[in-house]
């Protein structure tokens, strides 16, 4: 019998467990139909014409869905808080309109991560249609864009980009410009009648497809600009795109060094390393197909001392060549005389092109053939981007870094207090506990703090409590055994009067 | 059989409890995930501090930063023994000198709050960190103007400063050295932290916290109409970068021209980068006026002026960074801009002047809580 019951309790144990993994699996099943359900989530709030985008996204809690109604809306936007998506209603022809009346500055300005927008014109305003500073998992998409200044769209410092079904025209720099930033696909997009196209900048990791850049003053740029907090640009690939008539004269600021560019540019790549060009219908570009420069081409390479100049392991692989560089604009015309389909010039490492029959060369006919199977390498690489830019998750392979943290990111545990440090206090500032019990400390503050037994502005030379270095986003915990009243400090802050004379007070 | 059925309601009760513990682990494990990663900052524009750049053979303890403080006060450090490094670096002037030694130095004194987190310091980025940028002023003819050797013989001869030393560096035989007196300033100046301005609390979600003004005045800063967040961006205000932004060589109050200054090309011998300075931090900018590398501008709203109408280019001078261009901001916009700048104010981890310091040598004047808003506004009579 006592070796049944065993059995049993065997049997149940993995019954238990095999259930508890498919309660697992389940729950995590649970998520993505969450997240397939969030996509088409109706509205939380509507904005009618006459009403104001701002103040529904002033309204708005995290994962709210805010629906625009077709009408003029003559306002900035700034979207900074997380998970906001902003819809714009698309009825036929009618779709919301935000209008600078060129006196605003911005369209939308926004901040937060996974954030989505679509469905609205942007028109008209003197410096940016859509930017992004910092957020991650943005999505932008079915986005007309119309003469807003500048720039049209212009995510910054973003990881997990997606510009996709954006329609722009009549921008001072880059129609589609994405600088600094990780995992970018910009694709499907018709981006016309601007200086630069589609421009990549001091990025990593990005696609650029299926896109149709016609009669900007140059099609696609991919660029490592000096005096960037990032110093390099890798990795992008550029495919089946088509980069037709690139001739428009370049109407940008001649200060800025988009404004250098040449009229007749279909491809660009200046400084940036590991670029694949492939697939694409590259015609009718005055100056050149493809181009292959050192960043002292346009800009001082000097200013900035942590920038390599050249562009290294470009591989310029089978493209379609038409009738390009057949009327050389500006310095192309000046430096080498003519245009070609493609051209280098000379610098850099490890750079290789198919020298397509028929294409013309300057200075291309140097470059060492690329390796058959470069082609297949980049759309794996693509792959791996695209299910980056999918997943939704930047944050998540993120841990916070702390040059001593000895908190990481974990559970907080169950039956804890919980003490939060926030805008440069802890909150509550005093705890009563029973003893045995935990208190957590969480850093929700957007910098380092400390944990450290202490009374006023003077620590305990050997601190019952002793966090070290707190991380942003961390957790410390101490579980205290013995009654009576603990004060600690902030090592760090120990001047600031929220940060120390705070207690644990521990009853038998 | 009985015992079967036992089995049997027990083996039932387990897995029931079980399943409750999963269930409990999973809320718990959800909970945590929304309170301690880091996705959940409150609003995008709260974002985290890089972690502070602490030397391993320097690591903060409170009696290196109550050395240090004591030392930063004590005028024992100047050749002298009439000026401390609080003459310039006023923790009641945002750690600047309000333009009060402006004859002694052609150099603005920077400010000290958050230079822990930078990774050059001077305008000209040739220290990189807190503890070779402290010996930098003590020792400069035109500054404090004190001799290693003679600063030790003089520590060694007060004996609240051996104890102090021997505490703070017990595993020196030697405490009272040059080297410490720089790594004890540099712990101190590691805890003059700036994060909690009204910018900071609309950035961790409270709304209310800044006015109309200063809201337009972000939306302006953060527009590639000005790109004020390119070289100044957030959380610190400011980027690892030399930019030349061309300011005027001539003193707006007095008209008087100023020393030229090559800046970063004269420590790098790089021409590209002639008049080339470290971007410095706007927190507490409103605190440290005077402004510009050579404290040319005396106002923000001078020195909006001076961006709004091109930098340097508006008088000429080559070289300047391809973003300083003419903006024409309008009345309205320069005042939101100053507006907002006025929203980086947080000097609250200024420690108090200390009555007395070991050298028995007189302290710096501390200044009252009503000159302290005087700095806030703008003086009429100062443009």
């Amino acid at each position: 019998m006592e070796g049944r019951m065993k059995k049993i309790f065997a049997m149940f144990l993995f019954i238990s467990m095999m259930t508890a993994i498919l309660c697992i699996a389940g729950c995590g099943g649970q998520k993505t139909k969450d997240e397939r359900a969030q996509q088409q989530k109706p509205a939380d709030i509507v904005v009618k014409s006459g009403e104001s985008i701002q103040d529904a996204v002033k309204h708005a809690k995290e994962g709210f869905v805010i629906e625009v109604e077709p009408g003029i809306y003559k306002e900035t936007v700034s979207v900074d808080k997380h998970n906001i998506t902003l819809r714009g209603v698309v009825r036929g022809n009618e779709r919301p309109v935000i209008e600078g009346e060129n006196k605003l500055n911005d369209g939308i300005l926004a901040s937060g991560d996974n954030f989505t927008v679509s469905g609205f014109e942007i028109r008209n305003f003197k410096a940016n249609g859509i930017t992004t500073q910092g957020s991650d998992d943005l999505k932008i998409s079915d986005i007309v864009v119309v003469n807003t200044g500048v720039y049209g769209i212009f995510p910054v410092e973003s990881k997990n980009v997606l510009v996709e079904k954006c329609s722009v025209t009549g921008i001072r720099d880059a129609g589609i410009y994405v600088s600094v930033s990780k995992n970018s696909i910009v694709r499907n997009n018709e981006v016309f009648g601007n200086v630069a196209g589609i421009e990549m900048e001091n990025s990593s990791d990005a696609i650029i497809e299926n896109n149709n850049t016609h009669d900007n003053t140059g099609g696609i740029l991919v660029f490592v600009l000096p005096g960037k907090t990032l110093k390099k640009g890798e990795r992008t690939i550029v495919r089946n795109n088509t980069v037709v008539n690139n001739n428009t004269k370049n109407f940008g600021d001649p200060k800025s060094i988009v404004g250098k560019v040449p009229a007749g540019v279909g491809i660009l790549i200046m400084a940036a390393d590991d670029t694949v060009i492939m697939d694409n219908v590259i015609k009718g570009n005055e100056s050149f197909g493809v181009a292959m420069v050192e960043l002292d081409i346009l800009e001082d390479a000097k200013r900035d001392e942590e920038v390599e100049p050249n562009s290294d392991r470009t591989q310029i692989l089978q493209n379609t060549y038409e009738k390009n560089g057949l009327k050389a604009h500006g310095m192309v015309k000046e430096m080498l005389g003519k245009g070609a389909d493609i051209v280098w010039s000379g610098t850099g490492k490890d750079n290789c092109a198919v020298k397509v029959k028929g294409a013309t060369l300057i200075g291309a006919e140097n470059l060492l053939d690329c390796a058959a199977n470069a082609a297949k390498v980049a759309e794996e690489k693509a792959k791996t981007i695209e299910v980056a830019v999918k997943s939704g998750k930047a944050k998540a392979d993120e841990t916070p870094k702390t040059a001593s943290a000895p908190t990481t990111t974990k559970d907080i545990p169950a039956g804890a207090v919980k003490v939060e440090i926030v805008s440069m206090a802890y909150k509550p500032k005093h705890v009563n506990i029973k003893a045995g019990q935990t208190v957590a400390w969480v850093n929700k503050d957007n910098m380092t703090h400390t944990v450290t037994s202490g009374k006023g502005t003077a620590p305990d030379k050997n601190p019952l409590l002793n966090s070290g270095f707190m991380g942003p986003y961390t957790m410390y915990t101490h579980t205290f055994n013995k009654p009576g009243k603990f004060s600690y400090l902030c090592l760090p802050h120990l001047y600031q009067e929220s940060m120390r004379d705070a207690t644990v007070t521990v009853e038998k | 059989m009985v015992k079967f059925i036992k089995a049997f309601v027990a083996a039932v009760i387990l897995l029931v409890v079980f399943l409750w513990q999963i269930n409990v682990f999973l809320k718990h494990h959800e909970e945590s995930i929304q309170h301690v990663a880091v996705k959940q900052t409150p609003t995008g524009l709260q974002k985290a501090f890089p972690p502070m750049k602490i030397p391993k053979d320097n690591p903060v303890t409170p009696e290196k930063v109550e050395l240090g403080r004591l030392l930063f006060f004590d005028s024992i450090l100047s050749g002298d023994n009439k000026i401390s490094c609080a003459h310039c670096h006023h923790p009641q002037k945002g750690f600047c000198d309000g333009g009060s030694n402006a004859k002694n130095t052609k150099r603005d004194s920077p400010t000290i709050f958050n230079a822990a987190y930078r990774k050059f310091l001077f305008w000209d980025g040739r220290a990189k960190s807190l503890e070779k940028q402290a010996a930098g002023p003590i020792t400069a003819e035109g500054e404090m103007n004190e001799k290693p050797e003679n600063l030790v013989k003089e520590l060694k001869n007060i004996p609240g400063y051996v104890e102090k030393f021997q505490k703070a560096f017990p595993e020196d035989a030697d405490a009272v050295t040059f080297e410490n007196v720089t790594k004890a300033i540099a712990s101190f100046e590691r805890t003059l932290v700036s994060n909690n301005s009204a910018f900071d609390r609309y950035a961790g979600g409270d709304d209310a916290a800044l006015t109309p003004a200063q809201l337009r005045g972000l939306a302006l800063y953060r527009s590639t109409r000005t790109w004020c967040f390119e070289c100044h961006a957030l959380p610190t205000f400011e980027a690892p970068l030399f930019k030349v932004v061309g300011a005027p060589e001539k003193d707006a109050l007095t008209g008087e021209i100023l020393e030229k200054d090559f800046g970063r090309e004269k420590v790098t011998k790089n021409p590209s980068l002639r008049r080339a300075f470290l971007v410095p931090t706007l927190r507490n900018v409103a605190l440290t006026a005077p402004y510009m590398h050579n404290k040319s501008l005396k106002t923000l709203e001078q020195v909006v002026d001076f961006y709004s109408d091109g930098g340097g280019d508006a008088f000429g001078m080559k070289g300047t960074d391809p973003h300083i261009t003419k903006i024409n901001l309008s009345a309205q916009e320069k005042k939101d801009l100053a507006a907002f700048l006025r929203a980086l104010t947080d000097d609250s981890s200024a420690p108090p002047v200390p009555e007395r310091v070991p050298s028995g040598l007189s302290v710096v004047e501390p200044m009252g809580k009503e000159k302290r808003e005087d700095i806030k506004t703008p003086k009429k009579n100062m443009i």
